[in-house]
């Protein structure tokens, strides 16, 4: 990594967790290339592609769930909150999840087909830039460019589990302020909601909700952005009133009546897509814009979605 | 919960973490007292306890079984570190991990005989001192102060996934120093270590090494208590020297060799139990002075571990 963006880091973060971080993922790159596996992730599993596509192909499905990959819907989600303030009220946040961009450049022409003209206040991106969980990633930023270019800001991002912190400083360069742990204050007029985001909490564990929610006053408004809905006691107990998600590609290889096969997820089934409550926290957990291992979707359509915020 | 104890946790730890950590354990009471459980954990499976016992009573081996989880072993491990402060040459903690208090009558008096005089320079408990993961915590409380009586102080602890953080106070009136994600200072002379400890990371996950090493200075000798073992990647890049935890019972049943069944961690197998090492970092993994689910153990005998820090000359 380059030292200059590891130190900007440490001054922005703290001297701890942009080394940790960094340090895990160069611990994956030696497994998968060098020691080999020690777990089973099912995306760093080098036969796995093979065998989803031959599956598919045999059964006659491969095509048709080709282009199920590349149909990516727009879903509503209206979110009826006690505790938003009048002026937000209405508050709309177009949330794209799991790009995995650099593998779906089909979908992500439809994508941009579906953001221009789009009317929103807040765009967040919920983590899983790239297609592989290691390796290069300029090809995933420049998907990303071409993607930014066609939405408006402020736009916001957290890191998935396929992302390298590495890719932090090109994120930010086009305008994609990434939450690290940290968070920002939304204003309209002279009321305020937070909107914090921690990073990936499924591999790497460098999520630090602590951190993240600290200056978030007793009983202001707050959302958080976690690429996955794992941490949702977490998340509800820290009394967050929103969390919106995403990871699970809602199982992405779905049987009949969108039933997930695995959600790579150690989560309830009910928190595997779609709105979702705990405690007093509402939350959402996309299945993502993108697809990852093979391009390709059954019975679980990509989705971009526009959350609308109402006072209840 | 009281308030009063509440707001004392608030107070030293900041607003969020007691109030996560007793919000987590409040679901994890209703997920068992009321919706049923949705996920798989063993220890909270009450057929599993059972079984255990029915397979173990028909295959003949239920009371070696039992016994064996009543000879608690000492275990010597020498630790050897270039960064040590020297005069911590030769320093010795006392380990002793997952007591299980209240469901290990036996096993605990037979550890308070082993500890008579032995000699060491810090002692450290690394959680789970309750034998079931909810309920009542008065009774793990009271077999933790019977060997508390037979423990010299310093002494610090850190909670595991079968404690609630409301032990906290009774642990820490009987002069058990409990590490919330904080850090201490341990001097010799006008040289220190640092002892960090943090929350239960397996089942909670309200750990917060980055919390906890906050006040550790850069390249300073520095030892992390963390119940599971499982946060060893997070702590080897986080600068720790040394990693302190048990949790895995190393098995508890194991089959011949020592081979664990089941570990209930995420975890490469070799950090399943004893020493081991992960880049610069060295780990511990007891394999715990008592049992859980059934007091029963099979090639895998309890253990307390004295830990002789050695400096090595370059």
């Amino acid at each position: 990594m380059n030292k200059d963006i590891l130190r900007k880091l440490d001054e922005r973060l703290g001297p701890l967790h942009a080394k940790q971080r960094f340090g895990i993922e160069q611990d994956r790159e030696g497994q998968i290339f060098g020691r080999g596996l020690t777990f089973f992730h099912l995306e760093n599993w080098y036969p796995a592609p093979w065998i989803i596509q031959n599956v598919l192909k045999a059964t006659g499905l491969y095509w048709r769930a080709r282009r199920n990959a590349e149909r990516i819907l727009v879903k509503h989600n209206e979110v009826q909150l006690k505790e938003l303030p009048t002026l937000f009220d209405g508050f709309t946040i177009l949330h794209i999840s799991d790009l995995h961009v650099d593998m779906n450049e089909i979908a992500m022409k439809r994508l941009i087909e579906l953001v221009d003209g789009m009317h929103y206040d807040l765009c967040v991106l919920t983590g899983d830039y790239r297609g592989e969980s290691f390796g290069p990633f300029q090809a995933a930023l420049d998907g990303v460019a071409e993607v930014r270019a066609h939405l408006k800001e402020p736009i916001y991002g957290v890191l998935g589990d396929h992302d390298t912190i590495q890719m932090v400083p090109g994120l930010e360069a086009m305008g994609i302020r990434v939450l690290l742990n940290e968070c920002e204050t939304l204003v309209r007029g002279d009321q305020r909601i937070y909107l914090a985001g921690i990073d990936d909490a499924h591999y790497f564990r460098a999520d630090n909700i602590e951190k993240a929610s600290l200056p978030i006053p007793n009983g202001s408004f707050s959302i958080l952005l976690s690429h996955t809905p794992e941490v949702y006691r977490q998340a509800a107990h820290a009394d967050f009133n929103l969390m919106l998600s995403g990871h699970t590609h809602g199982g992405q290889i779905c049987l009949p009546g969108s039933i997930p096969i695995t959600l790579e997820a150690v989560l309830p089934r009910r928190m595997g897509s779609g709105a979702w409550q705990y405690h007093d926290m509402t939350g959402y957990t996309s299945v993502g814009a993108g697809s990852s291992v093979v391009p390709v979707r059954l019975n679980c359509p990509p989705e971009i979605t526009l959350h609308r915020l109402r006072r209840s | 919960m009281d308030e009063e104890i509440l707001r004392k946790l608030e107070v030293r730890l900041g607003p969020l973490h007691a109030k996560q950590r007793l919000g987590i354990e409040r679901d994890h009471e209703a997920q068992i007292f009321g919706q049923g459980l949705t996920f798989f954990h063993l220890e909270n499976w009450d057929s599993g306890r059972w079984i255990i016992r029915n397979v173990l009573k028909a295959t003949g081996l239920y009371w070696r079984a039992r016994r064996n989880a009543q000879r608690i072993l000492i275990k010597h491990n020498e630790v050897w570190f270039k960064g040590l402060p020297p005069l911590f040459e030769g320093f010795t903690i006392l380990h002793i991990s997952d007591l299980h208090a209240d469901m290990n009558k036996v096993a605990m008096k037979s550890l308070v005989k082993l500890l008579g005089d032995m000699q060491y320079d810090l002692c450290v408990l690394t959680g789970d001192y309750r034998g079931e993961t909810f309920g009542p915590f008065q009774a793990a409380l009271d077999g933790v102060a019977q060997v508390r009586a037979h423990l010299r102080e310093p002494i610090y602890a850190v909670l595991g996934n079968h404690d609630t953080i409301q032990m906290v106070p009774g642990l820490e009136a009987m002069g058990i120093r409990v590490l919330l994600n904080e850090c201490e200072i341990i001097n010799r002379g006008d040289q220190q270590i640092y002892l960090a400890g943090i929350d239960d990371a397996h089942f909670f996950r309200v750990d917060n090494i980055e919390k906890a090493a906050f006040p550790i200075p850069h390249g300073e000798f520095s030892i992390l208590l963390s119940h599971t073992p499982e946060v060893y990647r997070q702590a080897a890049h986080a600068g720790f020297n040394l990693m302190l935890s048990g949790h895995t019972h190393g098995g508890q049943i194991c089959l011949p060799g020592s081979i664990p069944i089941k570990l209930e961690a995420v975890l490469p197998r070799r950090m399943g139990s004893g020493a081991w090492q992960y880049h610069d970092m060295t780990g511990y993994t007891s394999v715990g002075a008592g049992s859980s689910v059934v007091p029963v153990r099979l090639n895998c005998p309890p253990e307390i571990t004295l830990h002789r820090l050695c400096r090595t000359v370059t």
